[in-house]
């Protein structure tokens, strides 16, 4: 049995805009956890992932063609959905069986069986799991019946009826350690070391402690953005965090360990364990975790000099209380200037996330968050990553947008992302487009704003 | 296709780099703009950050065989010369012996295909034209380009906070913000804009980047 896991490559409109901003290439956790769970399975088949960081379309589409797989897990998003529709048409053509999974495909289950299910014009996609994959993806590789596997939707061939399996997540220690060897890292190397020359880390490896937000869990909710797929926080233990980084650095020699949980400082009692358990290692690469502003204080700021993380991503959103207040943040400018005037004070690099276009964003509030930034840029906060509002699929914000335009968006599975944005500026904001532009462009011109290649060291 | 412009006329791209003295460009220079160009600031000439945009917008659009520049700015002709990029350049005023398209912006539809070009650039062209023009010339511009086409126009906003509109027939045709973002998203979407912060009041002459719409 051949399977292919598939992160699509961007789709192209035209424009190339496609930045690095982060300041990394990383390749699909999801599809490293998938490949080991089937291994750890033994079942018989040969895996292949295919990462669109690092294959373009027509190299994927050539990759289906020679090795005709069996099996085809892809894992879009909105960016890159024109594209995962066209690897999974590709993949029928060939005789494959497509499944998609995570975010996107979670939050658009019933709208893609309906538009590309068996039974529809465009088929191509013959289920959607929805949350954990790992354990309804093998299922569905050895066969068993699709009423019983757990997470999954599909389209009844009879009557077209979309079936939507009970969603159960599986226990996150239960999984195998991420064992990385089926990716060839030099790839990944070799890019970074080319669009990042100057940086002093050169193996960055992703890990996730955690899946899910305790500030969604607790809100009912979260932030109007947010298109997170898991609606409740389950954390790995901490031993197994800290085995795959130390397996990390003597495997691969990791010198930059980026947890990409939503919140490092989640659940008190697992960040103790973890502080706790980090002395027994002798490794002591970087760290890159991200925080929400009101997680860091004294205590917390002690533990992440421990820990050796360099680096704390914030998401701020907004200098303006009632666009943080509109976006359910839950937090208070005061709390996202004092965290990071504290952690700039502990020698603590400070990326700041800002988002523009939350409901009723107006000139006024925009030029609130503007000078914000330019406050906390004195302060020594010097990489800023700024973006425009996206009513993703999944998050609050989309289905305000689909209540308010229901015939341009319901029961639909494919969008023009930048149409979504206008018709969210148009609908939910107080200013235009191009004042939120105006504004992300301003943002590049911070007096103390290096080149981003300095700031990421 | 038939290429009239810069890079099928190397001898006037070289005039316009280097020289002040050349016959060609005296031809060219008749209402005497040209040979003051280094006397212009920013905005009305194109600034260094100006230009690095621009590079890096035409960088971006991933095909642009099909390229119509409207008027002659020198900086983004040397920029699509650099970048080997074809072109046709339209202006009214220019003689017809340079190969170039002599022709009125609103004309364009007339002689110019239709879903032809895949870019469509033009300086500080909106503000050439009264305000109840404007959405006619834009929607011709649409009609040129192709279903996946761009057009790339530096804009010049009018500041309310500044300025008395009502005082000043001036800047009858400049656009505040606002009614910019609602008179491009008749024919366009605002794709991306970029801003040079070398001169004064930068943020009031945004680059945009508009993709056709297909509404």
């Amino acid at each position: 049995m051949i399977i292919v896991l598939i992160d699509p490559p961007k789709d192209d409109d035209g424009y190339n805009d496609n930045v690095f901003i982060e300041g990394c290439i990383y390749p699909p956790l999801w599809a490293i956890s998938l490949a080991n769970y089937l291994e750890r399975k033994n079942l018989k088949a040969e895996i292949h992932i295919l990462d669109g960081q690092i294959l373009d379309l027509s190299e994927t589409i050539s990759f289906l063609e020679e090795n005709k797989p069996d099996l085809v897990g892809i894992g879009p998003m909105l960016v890159n959905y024109g594209n995962a529709l066209s690897l999974a048409l590709k993949s029928k053509m060939l005789g494959s069986k497509v499944v998609m999974g995570g975010h996107h495909a979670t939050g658009l289950a019933e709208e893609i069986m309906l538009n590309r299910g068996i039974c529809s014009d465009n088929y191509c996609v013959d289920a959607v799991i929805q949350e954990d994959g790992e354990r309804s993806f093998y299922e569905y590789a050895i066969g068993k019946p699709l009423s019983k596997i757990k997470n999954l939707v599909f389209q009844d061939r009879k009557d077209g009826s979309i079936k939507k399996n009970i969603i159960e997540h599986v226990d996150l220690n239960s999984l195998p350690n991420f064992g990385r060897e089926i990716i060839d890292y030099k790839k990944y190397y070799k890019i970074f070391d080319q669009k990042w020359p100057d940086r002093f880390y050169k193996n960055v490896f992703h890990i996730y402690s955690k899946k899910g937000c305790g500030w969604r869990t607790n809100s009912k909710g979260g932030c109007i953005f947010c298109s997170r797929m898991y609606k409740s926080l389950r954390a790995r233990s901490p031993h197994l965090v800290l085995e795959e980084i130390d397996s990390l650095v003597k495997k691969f020699n990791a010198d930059l360990i980026w947890d990409i949980s939503d919140d490092f400082f989640d659940q008190k009692g697992w960040f103790k364990e973890f502080h706790s358990l980090y002395k027994g290692y002798s490794f002591k690469p970087r760290m890159r975790v991200y925080a929400r502003a009101d997680d860091i204080n004294s205590e917390n700021i002690k533990k992440i000099k421990d820990l050796n993380i360099h680096q704390v991503v914030l998401g701020l959103e907004s200098g303006d209380p009632k666009i943080l207040s509109s976006m359910k943040k839950g937090t208070v400018t005061s709390i996202g200037f004092k965290a990071v005037k504290d952690l700039k004070k502990a020698g603590i690099s400070v990326i700041g996330n800002f988002v523009f276009g939350g409901p009723g964003e107006s000139k006024d509030s925009i030029d609130r968050t503007v000078d914000f930034v330019y406050k906390l840029n004195a302060l020594g906060m010097n990489v800023v990553l700024s973006h425009i509002f996206e009513p993703l699929p999944n998050s609050l914000s989309f289905q305000l947008l689909v209540k308010k335009m229901e015939k341009k968006y319901k029961y639909k599975d494919s969008f023009d992302r930048q149409e979504m944005i206008n018709d969210w500026v148009h609908l939910f904001c107080q200013t235009s487009l191009s004042e939120i532009l105006i504004a992300l462009k301003k943002l590049e011109n911070l007096p103390n704003h290096p080149k981003l290649e300095k700031d990421f060291n | 296709m038939t290429i009239r412009g810069i890079n099928n006329n190397k001898k006037l791209q070289k005039s316009l780099e280097l020289s002040n003295n050349n016959s060609l460009f005296d031809e060219l220079d008749q209402g005497g703009a040209l040979s003051r160009w280094a006397e212009y600031s920013s905005p009305f000439r194109l600034s260094p950050e100006d230009i690095k945009n621009y590079l890096l917008i035409f960088n971006q659009i991933s095909i642009k065989e099909k390229v119509l520049l409207l008027g002659s700015t020198p900086e983004i002709r040397d920029v699509l010369f650099k970048l080997n990029i074809d072109v046709v350049v339209c202006k009214e005023e220019v003689k017809n012996n340079e190969k170039w398209t002599k022709a009125n912006w609103m004309d364009l539809t007339g002689f110019l295909k239709e879903s032809h070009f895949d870019l469509i650039i033009g300086d500080f062209v909106l503000c050439n034209f009264e305000p109840n023009e404007q959405a006619e010339f834009l929607k011709r511009i649409s009609l040129l380009l192709k279903e996946t086409g761009f057009f790339v126009t530096r804009v010049c906003l009018f500041d309310k906070n500044i300025i008395n509109k009502k005082n000043d027939s001036q800047i009858l045709t400049q656009r505040t913000v606002e009614e910019i973002d609602e008179l491009l998203s008749k024919y366009f979407i605002v794709r991306d804009l970029k801003m040079a912060a070398d001169y004064s009041d930068f943020e009031l002459y945004p680059i945009y980047i508009l993709k056709k719409s297909h509404l």
